[in-house]
């Protein structure tokens, strides 16, 4: 077998064994689980949520903040570090495009799940306030889904071209479905000159969306006057969080990838280490920024952010929150200083922990704070004052979660996860030689 | 076998009492119903109309309760005779309003003495109700005047029946607010032999262009009811009206956005779907090649 034909061996399309099936059985019925529960709640209202007028953004809108912080992660691997040239980024591009691709893809359908009434959203257009960061997140989340689909698929069409080359007399039916997709690309000149342009172009593009989809992810916060909310440290805070996120997802699915496609010949313990560095890195960013947010307002906080962040530190949310910071982020951002930590199994783990410690996070972000309003509303039953998800809102949160899981699945299974076609160019192999020679 | 047989019949009767008598008690639950309490006050307006006030509630479980969707018949007496005025039908408080043009619509006795009432034909879950209440018509006449450069209210109080000045009747005078009068006296006035008072209008009371909107009310008076008349002066405060309605502002409608936000935004929107659709050009192109 020729090297060429390896790489496609190796990184190009594979069926799922029998763990693959059943994990992505687990996810569909998962799923199917969410789908009924959300019917459920379109027919009932949104009275079948614990959410009520003091928690009105409840664990849907946690889940949705998890979502844009990972989506980030495009951001991070192909921009900065292409644009800084660290040529280890690599086997990473594709499946942090991904990852970015499906996260931002379920954090525009977990906002219409919040919503309620589905059949309003074009309210959302019709009577848009531009001076609104409601009306800034809908308009940036479309477009940082467009390019980021868009940074997938450009780098993605000489692979596409490949596979349609490598199935036209084995697999025809497969061949043509990548023929269609591969934009009948033959490597010629003009053709590469147009694709690497667009590459360049979304590479920087990706950047300041990102950076503007997190900051007006904080704004939504920031700019309502609210205990936890109220702080101009809050966009940089978000950024950093994103980051911590979007890599820690990166990690777990790049480990989980390299293992069942056994890729360790092309993701090695380099590329985690280089990983696990700019990990620790991120990890430590965000500690600085939450020492800010939450160690500072000790000295100088008034009433009501007092009584906030004793609920965090000491009160009914101090369990989740000690987690989350210590567990969640203060011992990874320790543990990944040493190199030992950054070994692939290792760093699997932690960012595993990261991940989870992330999404909680945010959910103590989101819902503390509205448990105390600054002017608390009278005569309401006992039970507003608390807040945990309700099954619906468990299930429901759970199938989007599968749902991001079920499409990075669905790519690993169909698409390279490094692109063939550039291995194949760096290591000057004759196949590809050949396809260009002959145009 | 015989003597069985009579016991047997007898027990047939007493079953049967005891059926009956279960039978009536039950229709008579059924058919208990509740009381219904109607309360009724009336207003004159000088120179206006004049309501009445109307409410229903009824004492249920121990607690009272309004009730909602009552319809009622409105009527005035005359020597013992009832005339029908119209119909009104309590709304979700409970709460009605009859209104007339002026008191001519009806008729007062011999004395002067008006009859007003209202009453409920009962249904399933009330019983009958109605309630009247009495009251003589009274005259507000009030005008300002103005004294070493101070405003006064002066009004009088008339009985029009008797064609008399109404002396120690209590009477209020305030400036109308949106949502409760603002009392100039410091406490209740009450007229003089002469049926009249004389109560100073403070000058830094703010009002829209200085307009002052002076009320005078007898309130709930047991033989008057409650009569006002009011009348509209310069004398108060401008009030300074700064509006932002119209500003270009972060708070504003979405036609009034700042123009900053609507050139930022709109250079982000542009460029960057300017770009999107660039590269999907491009596509295009690549797949022209």
């Amino acid at each position: 077998m020729s090297r060429y034909e390896k790489l496609i061996q190796d990184l190009g399309p594979r069926k799922f064994n029998i763990r693959g099936k059943l994990w992505v059985g687990f996810l569909l019925l998962l799923i199917a689980a969410g789908i009924v529960a959300y019917a459920d709640q379109i027919i009932e209202g949104q009275v079948v949520t614990n959410m009520r007028d003091y928690v009105l953004w409840g664990v849907y809108i946690s889940n949705f903040v998890f979502f844009v912080a990972t989506s980030f992660v495009a951001a991070i691997a192909i921009a900065v570090l292409r644009l800084t040239k660290n040529e280890w980024r690599r086997p990473f591009v594709r499946l942090s495009a991904i990852v970015g691709l499906a996260c931002i893809i379920m954090a525009g359908i977990t906002i219409i799940i919040d919503m309620a009434r589905p059949d309003r959203m074009l309210n959302l257009f019709v009577h848009a306030r531009l001076q609104s960061p409601i009306t800034w997140d809908v308009i940036i989340i479309p477009t940082f889904m467009m390019v980021s689909l868009l940074l997938l698929y450009f780098p993605l069409i000489p692979d596409l071209a490949i596979l349609r080359d490598h199935y036209a007399k084995t697999k025809p039916r497969l061949s043509r479905i990548y023929g269609f997709f591969a934009l009948r690309w033959n490597w010629a000149a003009q053709q590469i000159r147009l694709q690497q342009k667009s590459i360049y172009i979304l590479a920087l593009m990706i950047l300041p969306l990102g950076l503007i989809l997190e900051s007006i992810d904080a704004y939504l916060f920031s700019t309502t006057y609210r205990v936890g909310w109220d702080s101009s440290n809050f966009a940089p805070y978000f950024i950093s969080g994103a980051m911590v996120a979007g890599l820690g997802a990166l990690i777990a699915v790049v480990y989980i990838v390299r293992r069942n496609k056994q890729l360790k010949d092309y993701i090695t313990d380099y590329h985690f280490n280089k990983l696990g560095k700019l990990f620790n890195l991120a990890m430590l960013i965000y500690l600085y920024f939450n020492i800010n947010e939450y160690i500072i307002p000790l000295f100088m906080s008034k009433k009501g952010e007092s009584e906030h962040l004793d609920t965090l530190l000491v009160g009914d949310y101090a369990l989740l929150f000690w987690l989350v910071s210590v567990v969640g982020l203060l011992i990874p951002a320790l543990l990944t200083i040493f190199k030992r930590f950054r070994h692939p199994r290792w760093l699997f783990y932690i960012a595993v922990v990261v991940v989870i410690g992330s999404w909680w996070k945010r959910y103590l972000i989101v819902t503390p704070t509205l448990l105390h309003p600054y002017v608390p509303i009278q005569g309401v039953p006992e039970s507003w004052h608390h807040y945990f998800p309700s099954l619906h809102e468990w299930l429901i949160t759970s199938a989007t979660l599968a749902m991001a899981l079920l499409i990075i699945s669905l790519l690993v299974r169909y698409v390279p996860v490094i692109s063939i076609d550039r291995l194949a160019e760096e290591e000057g192999l004759p196949e590809y030689e050949s396809k260009l020679v002959s145009k | 076998m015989k003597s069985n047989l009579i016991i047997h019949i007898k027990d047939f009767r007493i079953l049967g009492l005891i059926a009956v008598l279960f039978f009536v008690l039950q229709s008579n639950a059924q058919v208990k119903k509740e009381r219904l309490r109607i309360g009724t006050t009336y207003t004159k307006i000088m120179e206006g109309p004049v309501y009445l006030d109307l409410s229903t509630s009824a004492r249920i479980d121990r607690t009272n309760v309004e009730v909602p969707n009552i319809d009622l018949e409105i009527y005035y007496e005359v020597d013992g005779e009832e005339f029908a005025l119209g119909e009104v039908r309590t709304g979700p408080n409970g709460n009605a309003r009859f209104t007339m043009e002026n008191l001519s619509q009806i008729k007062p006795d011999s004395t002067g003495l008006y009859i007003l009432g209202a009453s409920f034909g009962g249904d399933d879950t009330f019983r009958r109700a109605s309630r009247s209440l009495e009251f003589r018509e009274a005259a507000i006449h009030a005008t300002l005047q103005k004294q070493d450069s101070l405003n006064y209210v002066s009004a009088t109080l008339a009985d029009v029946a008797l064609d008399s000045l109404i002396g120690d009747a209590l009477i209020n005078v305030q400036v109308k607010r949106m949502f409760k009068p603002l009392r100039i006296s410091e406490e209740l006035l009450m007229t003089d032999s002469n049926g009249s008072i004389l109560v100073q209008v403070p000058g830094d009371i703010p009002g829209k262009d200085g307009i002052l909107e002076i009320e005078v009310v007898i309130e709930e008076n047991d033989t008057y009811g409650i009569v006002k008349t009011s009348l509209a002066a310069q004398i108060g405060t401008p009030i300074a009206h700064i509006s932002t309605y119209d500003q270009r502002a972060l708070w504003a409608r979405s036609s009034r956005t700042p123009i900053f936000i609507l050139i930022f935004t709109g250079v982000l929107i542009f460029g960057a779907w300017g770009l999107i659709l660039y590269l999907i050009i491009n596509m295009y192109k690549i797949t022209k090649n």
